[in-house]
């Protein structure tokens, strides 16, 4: 594929911010900003798909990283104190063996990726009798779907499968992933909030966790609250 | 996947049948509306969410024992996602039952201890659920839901004493390690899946039942071989088999007690459920031992054989050792998931019905006695540990025996029952267990399961022998009992007694009944 014309400019802005928004976020120092930027890389990457074809996995990106993942990393982010780490600055990029060791593991990566591109790109260009059968048996099922009211705009085959798989087939282990992150919630909200939130909340009576207290920290934390 | 399949499944109905999983749907409910009620109840109210909690159990108790008496409707529904068979019936009840027992056990504590009750009962009833889940679950991808749902639940009521560091430790020990188990289960599914893909251009399957069909026109046998092998880890993890039981003792001593009574029994029941479906009936006996079937068979039942053996006396040995009753108790529940293994051995041995579904049954049946006589040994610990768990090394029991009588009573006699003496159920599931190995031909498997019992005399009647006949150097003030343990400690101690003696119509009630062919595929 060559990249022509406005395609090539929306790839080129695309894939510099993707690099870029990702290079920010780790190196941002406030984990909101970070999540923020990874917000950012993962829109960049969704347009990447839209150029690419894939309507399908663009909008699962968006719906399901952007919309649901980094949400909830976010309510992570900030139900758990990150003061800690914020406070701690230049801890970054200051110890020359770590540098040199994320420089050969990021070399390795980069050596890895060229080889896997090649190989790939050979196998593409090597036609066999397999991946013929299934381009044939794919625009027959092309040709098979239903064509929109306009007559121009056809879900993809693997979109439809998908659909069909996991809302007919597999409705129950759908719903059941829904308790399943019902349970989890409960899980993080219960093991993280901190003393200070569970005196907030009506429940306890900040005398009774006074006993409970073991180190200063927390036992300064809760005189806060008294106060 | 060819294109006529692909038009089928886009076609294909959902397969609802709500019936057939009311018990999980009620349990599921009650969580929820536990969870509800205790963010709207005043601070004082917070004790109605355990009986809600028990009311939904009982609930759910009462709809798996309708479902056994006279169900006639279809015996799978969404597309074998979920089966009714007494397999799934059995281990259902018992996890029905640890949980009821636990949240008797937990109702005063979780007050005493001023840890949010509604939360703890309400994840409580969500890891029943999960449970439930591992044992209907005719597909990998629900066993797989049951067992996070149970897992996660169960890690964060492990650490749910947050001030307190041992359980701090437990939780995060738990959390770890139970996440690189599951890692591992999840990675043998796939490779299972993609195994099972077929010449005929077939896609793969999570479905048990058709994994089994699949074995011997297997695209890549060589991946059926490591899918199994990584999902034999898996649950062996879950289940505290050595190799894989070093997190025992360490999750078992820092959680809070009630916690222990649930995780020794609970999960490791419906680790078990899921267990033995998977492997005896998603790779089953064949009589061709040359083909893909027969090798995969042969393989892991040669696997399940030296584990149990290593699991009993890893278990009975590290036991000995044990200063602390918590502590001696995980050893024992490992030793315990060893002796359950060898009828496990027996179920997956054979290909006759009629012996399969005896070694399946008693092998239910082992779970269910360990469950009420672990239920009621942890009961009685929780109550001597008081507040915080301080009191749970061996020097706390001196010398208690003349001076609470009732209590040390029932704590010997649930000891007697682990180390399988005449009369109690733990004798019964031990005879059950090693008669379906005999049956089998395991004739040295259960020689060495004999012997490790005679080890484990030692460890469990060192406990008596404390407690009756060492002086109390310290003061001893009676705990009091509140109504609800005394409750729990009357249903364990009869329980012991039934199943002891009169275990054969829980056992025929294990059994597959000839209707249910579907079991015996």
């Amino acid at each position: 594929m060559v990249l022509s014309g406005w395609e090539a400019v929306f790839f080129w802005v695309f894939s510099i911010a993707a690099l870029f928004t990702g290079l920010l976020m780790i190196m941002a120092r406030n984990a909101v900003h970070s999540a923020l930027f990874l917000i950012s890389t993962l829109v960049s990457v969704a347009a990447l798909f839209v150029l690419a074809g894939a309507e399908f996995v663009a909008g699962a990106q968006v719906l399901v990283y952007i919309g649901g993942v980094m949400v909830l990393f976010l309510f992570v982010i900030m139900l758990v104190n990150v003061g800690a780490e914020e406070r701690g600055r230049g801890q970054l990029f200051n110890s020359s063996a770590q540098v040199t060791a994320t420089a050969l593991l990021g070399l390795l990566l980069a050596i890895g990726l060229v080889y896997a591109i090649n190989q790939g790109v050979k196998g593409l260009n090597e036609p066999n009798r397999r991946s013929d059968e299934m381009a044939g048996q794919r625009t027959a099922e092309q040709q098979a779907l239903p064509v929109s009211a306009t007559g121009d705009m056809k879900i993809t085959a693997d979109t439809q499968r998908l659909g069909s798989s996991l809302y007919r087939y597999a409705s129950l282990p759908f719903e059941i992933a829904s308790l399943l992150l019902l349970v989890a919630i409960v899980g993080s909200v219960m093991l993280a909030r901190t003393l200070k939130q569970e005196a907030a909340a009506d429940d306890v009576d900040p005398e009774v966790l006074k006993e409970v207290v073991t180190t200063p920290e927390e036992r300064a934390e809760l005189e806060s609250v008294s106060r | 996947m060819n294109l006529s399949l692909a038009l089928q499944i886009q076609n294909v109905s959902p397969d609802v049948n709500l019936l057939l999983i009311l018990p999980e749907l009620i349990v599921c409910t009650a969580g929820v509306i536990v969870m509800m009620v205790d963010a709207f109840a005043r601070p004082r109210q917070r004790w109605m969410t355990g009986g809600l909690a028990l009311v939904g159990l009982v609930a759910a108790m009462a709809a798996s024992f309708w479902m056994w008496s006279g169900w006639a409707g279809p015996r799978e529904a969404f597309h074998g996602m979920i089966v009714l068979d007494e397999l799934r019936l059995g281990f259902t009840f018992i996890a029905l039952l640890v949980s009821a027992l636990t949240v008797l056990v937990s109702m005063v504590w979780v007050e005493g201890e001023n840890l949010p009750a509604g939360e703890f009962h309400s994840l409580l009833l969500f890891a029943t659920s999960g449970m439930m889940l591992m044992a209907s679950g005719g597909d990998l991808v629900i066993i797989f839901l049951g067992l996070e749902i149970l897992s996660i639940a169960t890690y964060v009521m492990a650490g749910f004493r947050r001030t307190d560091l041992r359980s701090n430790e437990s939780s995060l020990k738990y959390f770890i390690l139970g996440s690189f188990s599951s890692a591992f289960l999840l990675y043998g599914i796939a490779l299972v899946y993609g195994a099972t893909a077929t010449r005929t251009g077939l896609a793969g399957t999570t479905n048990i039942a058709e994994i089994a069909n699949r074995l011997d026109v297997s695209l890549y046998p060589p991946l059926l071989f490591a899918g199994a092998a990584m999902m034999l880890v898996g649950f062996g993890f879950k289940i505290a088999t050595a190799p894989f039981h070093v997190w025992t003792p360490d999750v078992y001593e820092g959680a809070p007690t009630p916690v222990t009574a649930f995780m020794a029994a609970g999960p490791k029941a419906a680790g078990f459920a899921s267990f033995l479906r998977v492997f005896v009936f998603g790779f089953p006996f064949v009589a061709t031992v040359a083909s893909v079937q027969g090798q995969i068979h042969a393989a892991w039942l040669g696997a399940l054989v030296v584990l149990a053996i290593i699991t009993m006396t890893i278990g009975n040995v590290g036991a000995i050792v044990q200063n602390n009753v918590k502590r001696m108790l995980a050893y024992s529940s490992i030793a315990h998931a060893g002796y359950a293994l060898v009828g496990f051995v027996a179920a997956g041995a054979t290909g006759d019905p009629v012996f399969k579904s005896e070694a399946l049954s008693s092998v239910a049946f082992y779970m269910l006695t360990y469950a009420v006589m672990n239920l009621g040994a942890f009961a009685v610990v929780t109550l001597i540990a008081r507040s915080g768990d301080r009191r749970t090394d061996f020097e706390d029991y001196n010398g208690i025996g003349f001076q609470s009588p009732g209590l040390a009573f029932t704590l010997s006699l649930f000891m007697l029952s682990l180390l399988g003496l005449p009369l109690t159920a733990g004798f019964m599931g031990k005879i059950m267990v090693f008669r379906a190995a005999l049956n089998a031909g395991y004739y040295s498997l259960v020689v060495i399961a004999v012997l490790n019992t005679a080890i484990s005399a030692y460890y469990y009647l060192r406990l008596i022998i404390v407690m009756f006949f060492r002086e109390r150097t310290t003061s001893w003030s009676a705990p009091r009992v509140p109504a609800s343990v005394i409750v729990v400690l009357i249903i364990t101690v009869l329980g012991v007694f039934y199943l002891g003696l009169f275990p054969n119509r829980v056992l025929d009630a294990f059994k597959t009944r000839p209707p249910a062919v579907m079991a015996t595929r």
